[in-house]
């Protein structure tokens, strides 16, 4: 070691002591998952991500041996600062201390604060290393809810369309790790108003899901048997399960794929069902896979009037609460099969992906002149080449991707750090309107990565250590009409965000994002004019550290839509109180929020904090409050218990919700009781 | 289809009025030219004249729409003097049967490398076949402040007395005010921002970025909210010569490449 590097490691560990007595990571991962679910209004399932930061910070990685695959798990970590962590550590030996991450070219202080909980350095022969080597660990988690009201669903008489089941949800999960290169999950699950018990099959639980997967084999690296995810390239043609979005972290545009994972989600449609491997030899890598299961699809059974059964519709909901969603549960099955080839070298990674997805039926294209191009038939095949390259301070990723008999899609970006204060990230997009794939998750601004081009560009600087801006502009096109589009469209995005940490615990952040896209104008008429659709959010945030035990978070958040003569204008602010005492038993948090949005396109999402590993993005819409109180109790050594309370008051109307979901009055509470076992 | 998209381009007011162009690479920087310095700031703040120290003389050319013999053609000369910079632009935009002429004079002043100012006079004129021709007079003030090496921070007025061509011609003059700044992050990276806010629309917010990779070669880029436009574009210094290109590209109006040269005496 260079007597300048022990000089300035000695000057850090001085001052930087103080860090490792406590430190936050939730808020980051919330920011982060919050950005992901505005962009995917769906509901998404984060619980694996989550589950899976939790189980690094309690088996943190040895900064000494952690590979690009475990870093990418750290997905506040960006492609280039991942480069150069594993630079650093090749031409100056092994990291002696933590703080020496400060070292590294492109980690800001801010990045080392995210990383301290999950990292540590292993010492020569140190106890817990080997202890943990050969060692089984169990969970075993039960989480039971319910909406206290009674929505329409479970009143009405069983002669008309209702919900089968009772209406609390029940979730178990269970999982087992042996060392770090053996898991197992398994997940039962149970939504509200699906039927339990012996009345249906498969016996008990709605979903099943159950996973086993080994690492590290001589030639096998991963093996998976079960249920589990695909992650390749950039997301345009295999890529199962949570992907980001444009969102602040502008870094996040470029995907970091993790290959083979296995699947421990509730969620009941995106997942495979199978065997697959990975089989390394030297620099090259094969992931051979098939998989096979039922999903839920609307058919049109063969009669008189069609010669064979047609799917008019997939479903992916993964509720089965009333007849018909019965009817179509498992209606028909899908079989994946197919194989990715991938090189990784110093600063190369480049592969192939081909596979075919078939359905046991045709699958209709819908009848409607927007989606005259969707795809038709029982088998597609999918053909991608990827690479990203890392040059200097340059990344470039690519992604070309072909559907046999179809279409094409590009995708190509550059990352480059300008300078150790800016950052700036190019990414070009263009999906031909007939491409398909079933498993796209790749950067796009409407429904799926099909019928869209764009040119996407952003910056980060950071003006001093404590002060940080995030911009970036998105210009997109359709070419194709879209659902409530009658012609080809445009629009564009526009995201600015500045914060500042003006203190320890302390961070205030402000932020614009503004969205206009063209949709059809009001007119009840065959073929619609388009008329631009203007949303603009403001959004400022405050979180403060009380003292050792509280924290507190605020925000004010007001959004603007215009459509032509209709404006609206939605508000929400809240006021958080974490309280997290170091040692004790009990640990809670609640929100109290008030909340004014015209109507439903002036709703806004937020981030509530839940039981563990669960997090919800619920819609803020209509006037009212809502509150909720989350507290978790330590019982003892192995067991934990969280309980969530939460109720919304509205200040008008008559009812809450629509169709079998609505309740009657101006309040809708609900509850959620989790257990967790675990056993070391 | 193109000439009907032209027609209807050309008889919307805002888009019609005159568009300064300030150069190749302040146009792919986002035509963020308020708080930089170089020749082109002629035609964007001519304040930032005031920091040359040579001689320089410089055209343009850009294709406005691209497809249409529509275009806008520069040059520019800027005469350092001791502590005084002289500067002089000539700008043509149009096509055969619609001229639209720019001629400009600027003086400005360095104060100790600190603070920089200016006044221009523009004479305009405007001609259309069959139908004569007519002109009008305007000024334009900037300031430009340099409190460190890497930091200056510009305003600009243009036309602040809202001359006009007589009330026969439907034709404006802009009228704008801008402010921004720009910022050496290092040797490599400049960022450049500015606010333009003009009389008839709402406030432009515009960003721009160069890149040099080495001391001859630079990438640029930039945006501006309103319109929405997305600028590009790069930049090679050999001796005494400058060449720098740039694409800009505009939601209905498609790219628009232009191309500039410099030589400095």
């Amino acid at each position: 070691m260079s007597f300048k590097r022990q000089l300035l490691l000695l000057v850090l560990v001085i001052s930087f002591q103080s860090g490792f007595t406590q430190t936050e990571t939730d808020p980051f991962i919330e920011t982060l998952l919050e950005s992901i679910a505005e962009n995917n209004q769906s509901e998404t399932d984060y619980s694996e991500l989550s589950e899976r930061l939790y189980f690094i910070k309690q088996h943190p990685y040895d900064l000494n041996t952690v590979n690009l695959e475990q870093l990418t798990d750290l997905v506040f970590l960006n492609p280039l600062q991942i480069t150069s962590f594993l630079d650093y550590r090749r031409d100056n030996g092994p990291f002696v201390e933590i703080q020496e991450l400060q070292l590294i070219d492109l980690f800001t202080e801010e990045t080392v604060q995210y990383m301290i909980p999950f990292i540590m350095i292993a010492k020569p022969g140190m106890l817990e290393i080997k202890k943990s080597q050969a060692k089984s660990t169990h969970e075993l988690m039960t989480t039971y809810s319910r909406t206290i009201e009674k929505q329409k669903g479970y009143l009405v008489p069983d002669t008309v369309s209702h919900y089968t089941g009772s209406p609390f949800k029940l979730l178990n999960r269970y999982r087992y790790h042996y060392g770090k290169n053996v898991s197992g999950a398994v997940t039962m699950e149970k939504d509200a108003g699906e039927p339990f018990g012996a009345s249906t099959k498969p016996y008990g639980f709605d979903f099943y899901s159950a996973s086993l997967f080994i690492r590290n084999g001589r030639y096998v690296k991963k093996l998976a048997l079960g249920d589990y995810s695909l992650q390749f390239g950039q997301g345009l043609s295999l890529w199962s399960g949570l992907s980001f979005g444009k969102g602040a972290n502008i870094a996040g545009i470029a995907k970091l794929q993790s290959g083979l994972k296995p699947y421990s989600s509730t969620n009941e449609t995106e997942f495979f069902r199978g065997v697959a491997a990975t089989i390394a030899i030297k620099h090259f890598e094969l992931t051979p896979f098939i998989s096979y299961h039922a999903v839920d699809a609307s058919v049109n059974t063969a009669d008189t009037l069609i010669n064979e059964s047609q799917i008019s519709s997939l479903s992916i909901t993964g509720l089965h609460r009333t007849a018909t969603e019965l009817d179509n549960k498992g209606a028909a099955s899908q079989l994946v099969f197919g194989s990715v080839i991938q090189y990784s070298g110093k600063a190369l990674r480049s592969g192939v992906i081909v596979y075919q997805t078939r359905y046991n039926y045709n699958l209709e294209s819908g009848q409607s002149l927007y989606n005259k191009f969707e795809f038709a038939g029982s088998t597609l095949t999918n053909s991608s080449v990827y690479y990203n390259y890392t040059w200097n301070n340059l990344y470039s990723f690519a992604e070309v991707s072909h559907s046999v008999n179809s279409g094409f899609a590009l995708i190509s970006g550059l990352m480059g750090s300008l300078s150790n204060k800016v950052s700036a990230v190019l990414f070009y997009r263009n999906y031909q309107k007939n491409y398909y794939s079933f498993f796209n998750k790749a950067i796009n601004e409407g429904s799926n990565a099909s019928n869209e081009s764009g040119f996407y560009s952003g910056l980060t600087v950071a003006l001093t250590p404590k002060t940080e801006i995030s911009f970036y502009t998105d210009f997109f096109r359709f070419p194709w009409l879209r659902y409530r589009v009658d012609a080809p469209s445009s629009g564009r995005e526009l995201l600015a965000q500045a914060s500042w940490s003006l203190k320890k615990g302390t961070k205030l952040s402000f932020r614009y994002k503004s969205n206009v896209k063209e949709q059809n104008d009001a007119g009840e008429n065959t073929i619609n004019y388009l008329v631009p659709v203007h949303k603009d959010n403001y959004r400022l945030d405050f979180l403060t550290k009380l003292n050792a035990n509280f924290q507190f978070r605020n925000r004010v958040e007001v959004v603007q839509y215009k459509k032509a003569l209709n404006s609206q204008l939605g508000l929400l602010i809240y006021q958080d109180v974490l309280y997290k005492p170091m040692g004790s038993k009990l640990s809670g948090n609640f929100r109290v929020a008030f909340f004014h949005c015209d109507a439903y396109d002036s709703r806004i999402y937020a981030f509530e904090n839940d039981v563990l590993y669960s997090y919800s993005i619920p819609a803020y819409q209509d006037k009212g409050y809502r509150f909720y109180l989350n507290t978790r109790y330590r019982l003892s050594r192995s067991i934990d218990a969280w309980f969530k309370y939460a109720i919304t008051q509205y200040s008008s109307g008559e009812d809450i919700g629509s169709g079998l979901d609505l309740i009657e009055g101006r309040h809708k509470s609900d509850f959620k009781i989790q257990v967790r076992y675990s056993l070391k | 289809m193109l000439w009907l998209s032209v027609i209807v381009i050309l008889s919307t007011k805002g888009l019609f009025a005159q568009n300064i162009n300030a150069g190749a690479r302040i146009t792919a920087m986002g035509q963020t030219g308020v708080a930089l310095q170089e020749v082109w700031s002629v035609q964007s703040n001519q304040a930032g004249l005031a920091s040359l120290h040579k001689p320089i003389a410089a055209i343009s050319y850009l294709n406005t729409i691209v497809g249409t013999e529509i275009n806008t053609q520069s040059i520019v000369f800027a005469y350092p003097y001791g502590h005084q910079t002289f500067g002089w632009s000539m700008q043509s935009f149009g096509f055969s049967a619609f001229k639209e002429r720019r001629y400009g004079f600027a003086y400005a002043r360095n104060f100790n490398d600190v603070l920089f100012a200016s006044l221009n006079f523009n004479y305009h004129q405007l001609s259309i076949a069959g139908y004569g021709h007519t002109g009008t007079y305007s000024v334009e003030a900037g300031l430009q402040y340099k409190p460190s090496e890497s930091l200056i921070i510009g305003a600009h007025v243009v036309n602040p007395s809202a001359s006009s061509y007589d009330a026969a011609v439907d034709a404006i003059l802009p009228v704008f005010a801008e402010a921004g700044s720009s910022y050496l992050f290092s040797d490599k990276v400049l960022l450049s921002t500015a606010l333009v806010v003009s009389s008839k629309r709402i406030a432009d917010f515009r960003t721009g970025l160069e890149y040099s990779v080495i001391p001859q070669l630079a990438f640029r880029g930039g945006v501006s909210t309103h319109p929405f436009k997305q600028y590009a574009g790069f930049g090679y210094a050999i001796d005494h010569l400058c060449i720098d290109g740039a694409l800009s590209s505009h939601p209905a109006l498609g790219y628009s490449p232009q191309i500039s040269l410099a030589y400095e005496f």
